[in-house]
């Protein structure tokens, strides 16, 4: 989950448990202010009703008057009255079921035994649930002063309708939960306005980090505001300057030794060309000396043009020409040139594949590779290629003791040898580096492992640049 | 993120006992039941002894000022009847009157359920007289519905002759005060 969904989540999830909280505790206490309203209203008022209407002494046969009266006096719409004349002695013996039933059908709310019996006593009230709408039934006995032997006493069953109550909790109930929808409609706002402000520049600072660690080292963020995500803007400015200047100074630094070397390599072709030819006719006069001269001179000439051509793959300067090349010939005209018989070095490959490619740099990398596993192999040389992803994979194996496992991963970094006594070697050391700068060229791919059976295996992978194109162009 | 919805629940667990709309509730008490305290001013009504009418109160009640009347109609107390008292007025017979029956001149009409009412002096000094107890009542006048032998004349009904109906009028339109009945009265 985003950060964002978690922010406003935890932010709807608040206000919608304050609101909910908020709204049920005022509910509870709107409800029962609203029910002991009600409560206190009717039952003060019948209360009072009877304390008016019936008197210390009834006249001789005024009960049904009073109890006219009353009635009368009670009856509103909500309100449905049933009375009944008790004796006022035996009063518990006369409220029996029957009395019970009449009650309850007369005021349309069953009435409950321990209802009845408490009656007797006190004012009672309960609500009652009928039918899905709540009622208050009261009960109330008009006691009359002590000493009235023989007379009767009006008891009544009041049951007053609920329903304007109910309709209004209910109302209640519908605006409390509109102000909830609000409350969290407003909170999803604040959040989404809250994450949107902290997160812009959290995916600015990102996306500015992004482009440092792809290389971009210009890249500065707007410092704006004076939160802690504008320091955390302002220290990623900083760096980003900081990176710039060190690389920048870097790369010249780079730039300029590689430049040198590439002048010195230019420096040195000249004299050492002429260098090279005074010793061959020196050597061939037949002195040691001189032929020692000649092959160590010969060697230098090699370093040389190694180093140029490394450093004008650094100037950038290298670039194909490219031309449909039958590998099989190009890989024989190769072994050819160096004068490579088929008993040292054995090709395997269909002999119509065709690659678009650069000759020069292919005949480059197979010589390299074929001359290094003579050199530091062993016989038989096995090279083999086959059409491979829209190119040519070629492997080069030897039957020698492969590459020791701690300089397999540094094999093709500039200068490094597998012998220990490097100064023997008659390598310049750049072969491999200079072979795989040309596989990179194409696009393609070198690598080395050791074989199954001890030997050193170059795997070369260049793919056909005519496919390229057709690649770029679709 | 687990704690969201157990706080949910929590809160809902907080509210679910008191639940929505009104809920019912067990008999509570709502105090004292209410014991009658209240006397209103008793009512006064002749009764017969002897031949004489004799002044007799009884307990009142609120907004029946002619409360008496009605009284006329019941069994005398037993206390009364000790003392030989009792009304004249025949069983079945009621006597009706309210607030509005009494005229801004003092005049309350009393309905009486029998027709052509024709009873003797002393039955009619009680009703008078009792009507005349209650305040504001300065004179009294009986309504009762009237009834005419019905003469056939042709097949066709025909009312009776005006004087006995005018007679029968007159009768009714007379007004009483409890002066007239005056030596009735048992001092």
């Amino acid at each position: 989950m985003g950060l964002r969904t978690r922010l406003a989540a935890a932010f709807v999830v608040v206000a919608l448990v304050a609101a909910l909280l908020a709204s049920g505790i005022s509910y509870v206490l709107v409800r029962r202010a609203l029910l002991e309203r009600v409560q206190d209203t009717e039952i003060t008022e019948i209360r009072q009703t009877v304390l008016r209407y019936a008197p210390v002494t009834t006249p001789p046969g005024g009960e049904e008057l009073v109890r006219q009266q009353l009635l009368a006096a009670l009856a509103t719409s909500d309100r449905r009255v049933w009375m009944i004349d008790l004796p006022a002695d035996r009063q518990a013996a006369r409220l029996d079921g029957r009395v019970r039933t009449a009650a309850a059908s007369a005021v349309g709310v069953p009435v409950s035994v321990v209802f009845s019996r408490r009656m007797l006593t006190e004012a009672v009230f309960q609500r009652v649930r009928v039918r899905g709408h709540s009622y208050l039934l009261i009960g109330m006995l008009a006691a009359q002063a002590q000493g009235q032997a023989g007379r009767t006493h009006p008891l009544l069953f009041v049951s007053v309708s609920l329903r304007r109550e109910e309709q209004e909790l209910a109302q209640f109930t519908r605006a409390l939960l509109i102000a909830d929808g609000l409350a969290v409609l407003v909170a999803l706002t604040m959040a989404l306005a809250a994450t949107r402000g902290v997160l812009r520049p959290v995916r600015v600072l990102g996306r500015a980090a992004r482009a440092l660690g792809e290389g971009d080292f210009s890249t500065r963020i707007g410092e704006r505001g004076r939160d802690e995500l504008t320091d955390l803007a302002r220290t990623f400015n900083r760096t980003a300057d900081q990176l710039e200047h060190m690389v920048g100074e870097l790369r010249a630094k780079d730039a300029a030794s590689r430049r040198f070397v590439a002048d010195v390599s230019h420096e040195l072709r000249t004299p050492l060309t002429s260098m090279v030819a005074m010793a061959e006719v020196l050597a061939e006069e037949g002195d040691d000396a001189a032929r020692l001269v000649a092959v160590e001179t010969r060697r230098l000439g090699t370093l040389v043009e190694h180093l140029i051509e490394i450093s004008r793959f650094d100037a950038g300067a290298a670039t194909l020409v490219l031309d449909d090349v039958v590998v099989a010939h190009a890989v024989a005209a190769t072994l050819d040139a160096r004068g490579w018989t088929t008993g040292e070095v054995a090709v395997d490959g269909p002999p119509d594949l065709v690659v678009r490619l650069d000759p020069r740099r292919l005949d480059v990398i197979v010589a390299n590779l074929v001359g290094n596993a003579l050199r530091h192999g062993r016989p038989p040389v096995r090279v083999a290629f086959r059409p491979e992803r829209n190119g040519v994979e070629l492997t080069v194996a030897d039957a020698g003791p492969g590459v020791p496992e701690d300089v397999l991963p540094l094999i093709f970094n500039r200068f490094v040898k597998a012998e220990a006594a490097r100064s023997r070697s008659d390598g310049s050391g750049l072969g491999l580096s200079i072979a795989l700068e040309n596989a990179g060229l194409h696009g393609g791919m070198l690598a080395v492992t050791n074989g199954p059976d001890g030997g050193a295996v170059f795997t070369l992978w260049l793919p056909s640049a005519d496919e390229e194109y057709e690649e770029y162009e679709a | 993120m687990r704690s969201r919805p157990a706080a949910l629940l929590a809160v809902l667990a907080l509210l679910a006992p008191t639940g929505c709309g009104v809920r019912p509730t067990g008999p509570v008490g709502a105090g004292d039941n209410p014991r009658a305290t209240a006397q209103p001013n008793p009512v006064a009504l002749y009764l017969a002894r002897d031949g004489r009418l004799v002044r007799v109160s009884r307990p009142g009640l609120l907004n029946q000022p002619y409360l008496g009347l009605q009284q006329l109609t019941v069994t005398p107390t037993p206390t009364e009847r000790q003392q030989r008292l009792r009304s004249l007025l025949p069983g079945g017979v009621t006597l009706t009157a309210d607030a509005g029956d009494l005229d801004p001149g003092g005049l309350l009409t009393i309905r009486v359920n029998r027709a052509n009412v024709n009873w003797p002096r002393l039955l009619l000094g009680q009703v008078v007289c009792t009507a005349n107890a209650a305040p504001g009542v300065k004179q009294v006048r009986l309504d009762y519905p009237l009834s005419i032998p019905v003469q056939k004349k042709d097949g066709v009904a025909v009312a009776g002759e005006s004087p006995t109906l005018d007679r029968l009028f007159r009768k009714m339109a007379t007004r009483y005060e409890c002066i007239e009945f005056a030596s009735l009265v048992a001092n």
